[in-house]
């Protein structure tokens, strides 16, 4: 039994001129729930479409409960395994929901009539219906029925709440909350709305160009980092030099603004033994550090 | 199960092509004299039944796994098929071996039409036509086609429904107007094998223009099942 | 008992928790032998991730106010409620303190960064004792 649900070290994948992994990392602990966040291009969908077998690394490794995923025959039994929820939440336009789920369920041999029967009512999917006729809100809903009846240890969801009202949304975190707390099923999704995975995740990795640029536990990192203002009551000093550790540091008049990654008490104090100042700390939410980590590049 | 959504996929196309060869069959039949030989009898089985093998070929085996179509909306599904536990090539192996059973239906459904609408003697020139010479014929004529639909399937695995018809015909096409200026061993020849050469007229097998086709056949079918297997999305 | 949070503030959820945890107690909505939300329970209500819940209740038994019963849920200690006399004690100093500051003129912000300068000034006091 692997600790690790996905692991992934230095995966480089290019298209035709285009670098889209450039040495990407990845450690998905079995059990979390896993916000994968990053740009638009930044390289999540590659990253997610390696994972699911659907193209191969140019280099690196990549590894689903120690599984290389791939067309072979482990690949196919490490699916059964697996729930996919791809960005295009596409099914088969001539089929409804019964049969969809008709047509999958011999594939499985764990597959879990609870979960199909909680989810069919919970969500409220009309089983007689044609699938190009459900809401967007519906469509989603039923391909994360197919993903978790399936009886799967893992989850991947590729922008799972995309397009969703808030409503139907939220009813969608909170299936995947208590399917992370009453099975222990590993969730790994791909995210815009930075505050759902705020809520959700308890890792997060930062993909941006092809790499990870920070990765942890999601309490961790809003701990460690800080937003530290110092204001300069004669004006801001032009020899000053800032300890380690003090990132994104903008002048804006008289206030020096820091975004600390570490030793946040050690640029306090260096702060605060200047004369004439005036330090204030401020949290950072997952969405400022983002877009902090996303400006000075 | 496989078998079940391939049948789904296909089987409008297959109910089409089918009633479209049997009526062109009987239609092309006439119950006049014809010249010697079996050539309109041949016709008439081979040619709709070719069209049927290009475009049941094109009828799945690159939306089912997937590709560059993007039409019908088939192309999203194809990320959920690749999520199941199956390997590629059991969705090839299915895909095509539904697509022979087709063929070969109609076929059956084909000659069965045409003794149905002229039963006693097949031949409308009256001339008799041994039941055995008929099915050596039609099992030449379903490796013919077979190789015709294996050339579809090889078109399909990296071209689009339209270009995969196309490029399959203008083969067809193309190797009969090679094989009429450069000519091969009768035995060898596949076409002749369907009209002059033919088991109505020669009374045996061809076994080396079979041997060819089925070889042939084979090839395309392995290659597009490589080309399919390396596809990345 | 009522809990929420507000994922998007900044401020670690699990923190926020053990905050109106204690709060509660303080206030007496949370008695001494009482049980905390059961953990599953709560965090499908919130939509929150459940090690957020686990990491809250372990670090409120770290600081002796929640006993974690294995098996049976989270349980406000004897001891906790012995720990409100004391902060409902800080709260009267603090009022007192407040209410000077405001009367000789400081507003809300100068008093909260009065606080925060001392606050620091104390951990690198402590810091400085230590090495």
């Amino acid at each position: 039994m692997t600790e690790c649900a996905i692991e992934a070290v230095a995966l480089r994948k290019s298209f035709k001129r285009h670098e889209a992994l450039c040495g990407l990392n990845l450690n998905v602990p079995r059990g979390s729930v896993f916000g994968f966040l990053g740009r638009n291009g930044a390289g999540k969908t590659t990253t997610i479409r390696i994972l699911m077998g659907l193209a191969k690394a140019d280099q690196g490794e990549a590894r689903i409960f120690g599984i290389a995923p791939g067309d072979d025959d482990s690949g196919a039994l490490l699916r059964r395994r697996i729930g996919f929820v791809p960005e295009d939440k596409e099914l088969y336009p001539y089929m409804t929901v019964e049969e969809v789920i008709r047509f999958s369920r011999p594939f499985f041999p764990h597959w879990r009539d609870d979960l199909e029967r909680r989810y069919l009512k919970a969500f409220d999917l009309p089983p007689k219906k044609k699938i190009p006729e459900l809401s967007k809100g519906m469509r989603s809903k039923l391909m994360l029925l197919l993903a978790t009846a399936r009886g799967s240890e893992l989850l991947i969801l590729d922008e799972p709440t995309d397009g969703l009202d808030p409503v139907v949304a939220e009813e969608v975190l909170r299936e995947l909350i208590v399917l992370s707390s009453s099975d222990g099923t590993t969730i790994f999704f791909s995210s815009h709305q930075l505050a759902e995975v705020e809520q959700v995740a308890d890792r997060i990795t930062i993909i941006d160009q092809g790499r990870s640029i920070i990765s942890g536990e999601l309490e961790d990192l809003k701990q460690q980092y800080q937003r530290i203002k110092v204001v300069f009551a004669d004006g801001i000093p032009a020899d000053i030099r800032w300890a380690q550790g003090a990132d994104r540091i903008r002048n804006e008049g008289r206030m020096v603004s820091i975004l600390s990654g570490r030793n946040s008490d050690e640029i306090m104090a260096q702060a605060r033994a200047l004369p004439g100042t005036s330090v204030d700390t401020y949290p950072v939410t997952l969405r400022e550090l983002f877009l902090e980590l996303m400006r000075a590049d | 199960m496989l078998w079940k959504k391939g049948w789904y996929e296909t089987r409008i196309r297959l109910l089409f092509v089918l009633a479209a060869v049997v009526v062109i069959t009987v239609l092309t039949l006439d119950p006049a004299p014809a010249a010697a030989g079996s050539g309109p009898l041949v016709g008439a089985t081979t040619i709709p039944a070719m069209l049927a093998a290009i475009l049941l070929a094109g009828a799945g085996v690159k939306t089912q796994l997937g590709g560059l179509q993007r039409s019908k909306g088939l192309h999203g599904s194809m990320y959920y098929t690749l999520s199941l536990p199956v390997t590629r090539t059991r969705l090839f192996n299915v895909r095509v071996s539904l697509g022979l059973a087709e063929i070969a239906a109609i076929q059956v459904l084909t000659y069965s039409a045409i003794l149905l609408v002229h039963p006693a003697g097949v031949h409308p020139a009256g001339i008799n036509v041994a039941l055995s010479d008929l099915f050596k014929h039609g099992v030449a004529a379903f490796l013919c086609v077979t190789a015709v639909y294996s050339l579809g399937v090889f078109f399909a695995a990296f071209l689009d429904d339209v270009y995969q018809h196309w490029a399959t015909i203008f083969t067809v096409v193309g190797t009969i107007v090679i094989l009429s200026r450069v000519p091969l061993p009768a035995s060898m020849d596949a076409f002749l094998v369907l009209s002059l050469a033919s088991p109505l007229n020669t009374h045996t097998m061809p076994w080396n223009a079979m041997a060819v086709l089925l070889g042939l056949s084979g090839m395309l079918l392995l290659i597009a099942l490589k080309i399919v297997r390396s596809l990345e999305y | 008992m009522i809990i929420h949070v507000n994922p998007a503030s900044g401020i670690p959820i699990y923190i926020q928790l053990m905050e109106q945890v204690k709060h509660a107690i303080e206030t007496g909505a949370l008695r001494a032998g009482e049980q905390l939300p059961p953990l599953r329970r709560l965090a499908e209500e919130l939509v929150i991730n459940p090690n957020t819940v686990v990491r809250a209740y372990r670090e409120l038994e770290h600081e002796g106010i929640v006993e974690v019963r294995h098996g049976a849920g989270a349980f406000v200690r004897q001891r906790a409620a012995g720990q409100t006399l004391v902060s409902r004690k800080a709260q009267s100093i603090m009022q007192s303190a407040v209410e000077r500051l405001a009367a000789a003129g400081l507003e809300e912000d100068a008093i909260r960064r009065l606080l925060e300068n001392e606050l620091a000034q104390l951990k690198e006091g402590l810091i400085r004792r230590r090495t």
